[in-house]
């Protein structure tokens, strides 16, 4: 139970790279029973980044940021901040500042007493005490509030207050799990960007839970996608969105057409996709494929261009319209192709209406047409 | 694990096997020893202290039947009080709830002998229950409550009644309103909605109270030495004196001993019924 | 709401009657306790003579403070053994928990006549002559497992994400019991506490048993007073009692909701 510094040192090859990195998360799991909560998970953040851990409910994400808090024990792996080896140190020892979701004040101490409460334990000098209450609440815009007990408070201001309460030790990393999610969404909102200026100002290494991919793109520096357990991708917000490593990905960021084929290498940079019905898309290769391998065409909706009129060329695909719908800023297709397939288009900058069960054309560019390799997990 | 639960779970766990399982285990084995002397207890291994009670037509009729009858009696009187009680109070909400919670907790929480003095002033000769009665032209003689057969069932009623109120609610309240409003919807009397629906529901909880206030009724003793007589020789009663005033240790243990198993008997009797109503049920339907 | 029918008319009717059923010997006591013309109802006036004689005999004073250690004492200990495995049944989920749980609550299944009588014979036998620790012992084992549901209760109300918190910023586990949990959950500690004490200060068959000469509690010497004398003082000693468990009970009811505790 009490693993130290001896068991440290035998763990450091396993660390490698040794690097300078905020926090590094090295092939940790997390097992109940049979079931693997968190399976295999590694990622680094770097000092002062934000970095989000995202996916549905059940992947295994505040799972993980419970095991770099120390509040629940690993199954295997190991964890580091700072270089330092916690993994087995007891949450009090990690120096860590964390955010809950219920936000967690204790309800029978007031604002100030919850602020204190860690810098009394640091037995800091009374007037050291006081600066550091005044600093940390007026940074979150609670100045005033003091004496005021958690219940008197609403959800914003209480979430305020947790984040005071963490950033007020000055920690070497905070951990954020779902810290927006009671708010209701007009406040969420706000408070994001609160956040993300706050985090950006104070440089505060953040790592933060959420299952909102909205929130997690708009405040990242970079996304830990995880699913079922496991990291699916890990990229900045602009990279997950234009070149996703798996089907997951794709689909849980954004809206995504996905087509099945088998790839074909077309030399300069590009790769072919030929669709059962023979058709062979063009796409830019980003990512490595097996000539003559299963892979999927992924086209992203507001990518497309969508006609009435026969177009020509390579990657122009066939079929009708099946529901047309009309949402102002936005008309939103769903075509079935003449391969049978469901493909669905957005325009934005329209002037003509197509009418549900018009013959269309629907024409990608190579550059924006993205091929993975097909997952047998789906 | 067992190093994580077993220092806090150690001294709640040790001080009931001394001071509980071990003092009733010496229960049995006492029960098995004889008294010298009248007075000293002498380790033996016999079984006269049974027989002297068993084989005794005295104790039999007028100490353990008694107490089986009266028990039985008191519960059945208790259920039939408490049951339109707790129907009532289920329907009741916020202020008028708490009163009549308040009221139904209030014999639980007072002491025994605190309630049995009130009574004494109500039951004795020339008390306020004869005058009322008397007023009222009910009779027109006082009748006897105080060292009566009269008084006892009052009182296992009164502290009975309240726990047969408290387990019925549990029952009542997990019953959905829109089940009794699904029956009445499709045509159910409010008769039959509750014959049909919410009876059958409250079964648990009347089992569960009736096991509460019978075992509670069967071996009671402070009732009937405060305000029983020569004809309420309760089986509990006759254990605090056979041990306090008699000091006849190994006797009062084969009365403990039997009191339990009877006790025991006519609870696993009262299961096998309310198993069997409760499969009759279920082959009904089907 | 629909116009009552005659069924819920006869339910209320029924109700009505049982709670006067259920406040008659409280009211009658009350009303015994304050009326100057002793015991002859109705009262013509108001008079605390009779709690004035009862609170100062020398035989009430002397049960009253024996009552007072027993009940304080017998709390205290209960609620100290019931704390830690409340905890850790609350917080951990292991085979057998539902036995250990039993077990722990065992002393309500024993009817109270026959435990009082085990715990007698029991200190017989171990060679401990007449004294203060059966009593105590009696006491704090029978109030026990309404400390245990008590403080199950309050524990599983319990946001574990508050201790939690606590070890984040750097509480140890000693600290965050006595800083967090502890603050966190005394209203059940303090319903717990009054709820075993107003049971021991209440309870008569137990001490009955075990009270050693010289050491009779409250509702002992009340007993002993009502068999040989009939008087208003005793109402008024009940009438105290009864004030003192009704204050009782609003505790417990404003910190915990009675029902709960009380469930059998």
């Amino acid at each position: 139970m009490t693993r130290r510094a001896g068991d440290g040192r035998k763990n450091q090859d396993e660390m490698q790279p040794m690097s300078d990195d905020a926090i590094q998360v090295r092939r940790v799991m997390k097992s109940y029973g049979t079931m693997l909560a968190v399976d295999d998970v590694s990622f680094n953040v770097a000092e002062g980044e934000f970095v989000s851990l995202l996916g549905p409910s059940g992947c295994g994400k505040t799972t993980t940021l419970r095991m770099i808090a120390g509040f629940t024990d690993t199954s295997g792996g190991a964890i580091r901040v700072h270089g330092r080896e916690v993994t087995h140190l007891p949450p009090e020892k990690r120096d860590l500042g964390f955010v809950f979701q219920n936000y967690a004040l204790w309800p029978h101490m007031t604002v100030a007493e919850n602020v204190a409460f860690g810098l009394k334990l640091r037995r800091k000098p009374r007037d050291v005490i006081r600066n550091k209450i005044e600093e940390a609440l007026s940074v979150t815009g609670l100045s005033g509030y003091e004496d005021r007990l958690p219940r008197q408070l609403s959800g914003g201001q209480q979430q305020r207050v947790a984040l005071a309460r963490a950033l007020a030790l000055e920690p070497q990393v905070l951990l954020m799990d779902e810290p927006l999610s009671n708010l209701d969404r007009a406040l969420r909102v706000v408070m994001r960007r609160e956040l993300k200026e706050l985090q950006a100002r104070m440089k505060m290494t953040t790592l933060y839970v959420t299952h909102d991919q909205e929130e997690a793109l708009s405040m990242s520096n970079r996304v830990v996608i995880m699913n079922g357990g496991r990291v699916e991708q890990i990229a900045a917000p602009y990279e997950l969105y234009e070149n996703p490593a798996t089907r997951f990905v794709a689909d849980f960021v954004g809206i995504t057409n996905f087509l099945e084929g088998t790839a074909s290498d077309m030399g300069g940079g590009m790769v072919g996709v030929r669709l059962p019905s023979g058709q062979v898309l063009h796409a830019q290769a980003r990512v490595p494929v097996a000539q003559g391998g299963a892979v999927r065409a992924l086209i992203r909706p507001e990518r497309v261009t969508i006609s009435p009129a026969e177009l020509s060329g390579p990657n122009v695909l066939a079929g009708r319209v099946e529901l047309s719908e009309y949402f102002g800023a936005v008309l939103r297709y769903t075509v079935r192709l003449d391969s049978g397939e469901i493909l669905r288009a957005e325009v934005h900058n329209f002037d003509e209406f197509i009418a549900g069960g018009s013959r269309v054309w629907i024409c990608t560019l190579p550059e924006h047409l993205r091929v993975i390799p097909h997952d047998p997990r789906g | 694990m067992i190093r994580r639960l077993l220092p806090p779970l150690a001294p709640a766990l040790v001080a009931l096997l001394i001071f509980v399982a071990l003092p009733m285990f010496w229960v049995l084995r006492t029960s098995f020893n004889e008294l010298a002397d009248g007075a000293y207890v002498v380790e033996a291994m016999t079984l006269d202290n049974y027989a002297r009670f068993l084989g005794d037509p005295w104790y039999l009729v007028n100490t353990l039947w008694f107490s089986i009858r009266i028990a039985l009696v008191a519960t059945a009187i208790s259920v039939i009080c408490g049951y339109p009680v707790a129907l009532y109070i289920v329907k009741t909400t916020g202020l008028q709830r708490n009163i009549l919670m308040a009221l139904v907790m209030a014999p639980l929480l007072i002491g025994l002998v605190t309630l049995v003095y009130g009574w004494i002033v109500i039951f004795r000769g020339g008390g306020l229950l004869n005058s009322l009665m008397i007023a009222l032209h009910v009779y027109d003689r006082p009748v006897r409550y105080m060292w009566d057969i009269k008084g006892v069932v009052i009182l296992l009623v009164y502290i009975g009644a309240p726990y047969v109120v408290l387990s019925l609610l549990d029952s009542l309240e997990r019953i959905s309103p829109y089940l009794v409003e699904a029956a009445r919807n499709v045509g159910a009397s409010r008769w039959t909605a509750f014959w049909k629906v919410v009876f059958p529901m409250t079964m648990p909880g009347l089992y569960a109270g009736l096991v509460i206030v019978f075992s509670l009724n069967f071996s009671a003793f402070a009732v009937p030495l405060m305000i029983g007589d020569s004809n309420t020789q309760m089986i509990g009663l006759i254990i605090y004196r056979e041990a306090l005033l008699n000091n006849d240790l190994p006797f009062a243990s084969a009365l403990s001993v039997i009191m339990v198993a009877v006790n025991a008997l006519i609870l696993v009797g009262m299961a096998a019924f309310f198993g069997r109503i409760i499969l009759n049920r279920l082959e009904a339907k089907r | 709401m629909t116009r009552p029918d005659l069924g819920t008319i006869a339910l209320r009717f029924f109700t009505l009657l049982m709670m006067a059923f259920l406040i008659f010997p409280i009211a009658v006591t009350l009303v015994v306790a304050v009326n100057p013309r002793e015991f002859i109802l109705p009262p013509n006036g108001f008079t605390l003579d009779w709690f004035k004689a009862a609170w100062s005999s020398k035989t009430f004073l002397r049960g009253m403070g024996v009552s007072l250690v027993l009940g304080l004492v017998a709390a205290t200990l209960a609620n100290a053994l019931a704390l830690p495995a409340a905890m850790a049944l609350v917080r951990n989920d292991f085979r057998g928990k539902g036995a250990v749980n039993l077990v722990l609550m065992s002393p309500l299944l024993i009817p109270t006549t026959i435990f009082s009588l085990a715990l007698y014979i029991w200190f017989v036998r171990v060679g401990y002559g007449s004294g203060l620790v059966p009593l105590l012992v009696g006491h704090t084992i029978h109030v026990m497992p309404y400390a245990l549901r008590i403080l199950t209760a309050s524990l599983h109300n319990l946001d574990p994400s508050y201790e939690e918190a606590a070890r984040n910023v750097g509480a140890g586990r000693t600290r965050t019991l006595f800083s967090i949990t502890l603050p966190v959950i005394r209203t059940g500690l303090i319903s717990s506490f009054a709820l075993c004490f107003i049971l021991s200060w209440n309870d008569f068959p137990i001490s009955v048993f075990l009270a050693p000469p010289g050491w009779t509690p409250l509702p002992v010497e009340l007993f002993s007073y009502i068999k040989f004398q009939y008087d208003a003082v005793a109402a008024a000693l009940a009438g105290s009692l009864i004030l003192l468990s009704a204050l009782a009970m609003v505790i417990i009811d404003r910190l915990a909701g009675l029902r709960r505790v009380l469930r059998s």
